[in-house]
């Protein structure tokens, strides 16, 4: 699942959202860092719903005007779920991996830290 | 009036329509032009508030869209027209084939344009004159030969008016502004009966050299018979004329391919969304006639690439006519079955068969869409 997909199904996940409001949404939640643009959004919208993830939840039209609220269906929480714990998964990886690494550089700093310590000490 | 967000007015009666963007008629104009970039599924299910989304994105005091937006509008729109349904591998597959299927017949759409500027063939008139000046006497046989591998060419065969002389000939073809090759000396035998009847054999002698004159290639060959033959044989010439490629050709076969490969996926692509969007019957139906016109295609699009394979790797070591394309299609002997007019039949009935699963993919009743007012 790429990133934007993501966001916008996290953007769904509490409550339905017209098509601006998702793409506030995954500001607020990426802090800024992803900026979905409309052709983006809309394309991405077209094939969750063509896979079952995203429904329309009601519209509102005026004058030339038209809002369409998308909600997350059960399928699109099983799937924005699993990728979270996919996702989780790797975080705790990547952290097992870091860990090691600077649990290495940590006691090379010590030893030199100790080093030094005696040498000004 | 420009795109901005609306400024609540407390005088307002209704909060929720005060919250609508307004837009600068132009900018709303621009947005909706450049929507034409999307397929027109997507226009229809999204347009509005594709646009709702791109007026309440707007600058205040925004009247065209921004560059960027427009490329990435325009950017967006044609990846989606190249987009598939998700989750229906053979419709994948499906596209794959009717891509390559359109692209041998963009390869034949672009080698008949390269056909169209290679030089005319004489007329008879102009025959008439070639075998004049060949040597020839006043009987004159000609025709036009087409050929499911390579252009038409011209063939004229005639008796000499007496000896053939090649050296004056090719001095008579090279005084008119030909480009004259050098001789290549031929020998042959020619069979025929002596006065007693009996079947006896002619030493033949005789030499071939090309001219070449305004995008045209004379072959041109000549025979006597051995001056100590038994029986009085008529001297002989024959010529064929051909085009010359040229060298927009081969770039406009490459093009043609190239614009067909891509014409072909966008088909399938339009075809794809519309069946997934046809009721089941129907879709399984339309399904049916792609296939089968997919299947009467095959053959025609076999023809068309073997033809580009040879004009890529045989053209320039060809001798005869130039190689092309679209000749497949020219009723012939292309494969060694079926009648003359397979490969034009079979393309015939593929693309008929193909509008019948277009119509048939019709979409079902669709989902009553909200009844908005163009702004």
């Amino acid at each position: 699942m790429q990133e934007p997909t993501f966001l916008i199904l996290t953007a769904l996940a509490a409550q339905p959202l017209h098509g601006y409001g998702v793409i506030r949404s995954v500001d607020e939640l990426s802090a800024g860092e992803v900026k979905l643009r409309p052709g983006t959004l809309y394309g991405a919208l077209d094939r969750l719903a063509e896979q079952g993830l995203v429904t329309v939840d009601r519209e509102e039209a005026v004058e030339g005007r038209l809002r369409r609220y998308y909600r997350l269906s059960d399928a699109g929480a099983a799937a924005l779920q699993a990728q979270v714990e996919r996702l989780r998964r790797h975080a705790t990886a990547a952290e097992v991996q870091l860990g090691k690494r600077f649990g290495g550089a940590l006691s090379f700093g010590l030893v030199r830290a100790q080093a030094a310590g005696e040498v000004t000490g | 009036m420009t795109a901005a967000w609306p400024v609540h007015d407390p005088g307002t009666p209704s909060p929720s329509t005060a919250a609508w963007p307004t837009a600068d008629n132009r900018l709303e104009r621009g947005y909706r032009t450049l929507l034409l970039a999307y397929p027109r599924r997507h226009r229809r299910r999204h347009g509005t508030e594709v646009v709702t989304t791109l007026l309440e994105m707007a600058a205040p005091g925004q009247r065209r869209p921004r560059v960027g937006e427009a490329l990435h509008l325009i950017g967006s729109g044609l990846r989606l027209r190249f987009r598939l349904p998700a989750g229906r591998p053979f419709m994948a597959i499906a596209a794959v084939l009717t891509a390559l299927t359109i692209g041998g017949f963009g390869a034949a759409a672009g080698s008949w344009l390269g056909a169209q500027t290679f030089a005319d063939l004489p007329d008879e008139a102009g025959m008439a004159r070639l075998t004049q000046q060949a040597g020839g006497d006043g009987n004159i046989h000609f025709l036009y030969s087409s050929s499911s591998w390579t252009a038409d060419t011209a063939h004229s065969s005639s008796q000499a008016d007496g000896t053939w002389d090649a050296d004056q000939v090719r001095e008579r073809f090279a005084a008119d502004g030909w480009s004259v090759s050098g001789f290549t000396p031929l020998t042959g035998m020619s069979g025929t009966v002596d006065d007693s009847g009996s079947p006896i054999e002619v030493p033949l002698h005789g030499k071939r050299f090309t001219a070449e004159s305004g995008g045209l290639i004379v072959n041109l060959m000549g025979w006597n018979p051995a001056e100590n033959s038994a029986v009085d044989l008529p001297s002989h010439v024959s010529f064929y004329v051909m085009p010359k490629q040229t060298t927009v050709f081969l770039p406009l076969v490459v093009v043609g391919t190239a614009a067909g490969l891509l014409t072909g996926w966008l088909v399938a692509a339009a075809v794809a969304y519309r069946m997934a969007a046809a009721p089941p019957a129907r879709r399984r139906a339309a399904a049916a006639l792609w296939g089968a016109a997919l299947v009467a295609l095959a053959l025609p699009t076999v023809a068309l690439y073997g033809n580009v394979m040879r004009v890529f790797r045989d053209g320039s070591v060809h001798d005869g006519p130039p190689l092309t394309v679209h000749s497949a299609f020219t009723p012939g002997e292309y494969y060694p079955f079926g009648p003359q007019w397979l490969v034009l039949g079979l393309t015939v009935a593929g693309l008929v068969v193909a509008v019948a699963a277009i119509l048939t993919a019709r979409p079902g009743e669709q989902p009553p869409q909200p009844s908005v007012v163009p702004g």
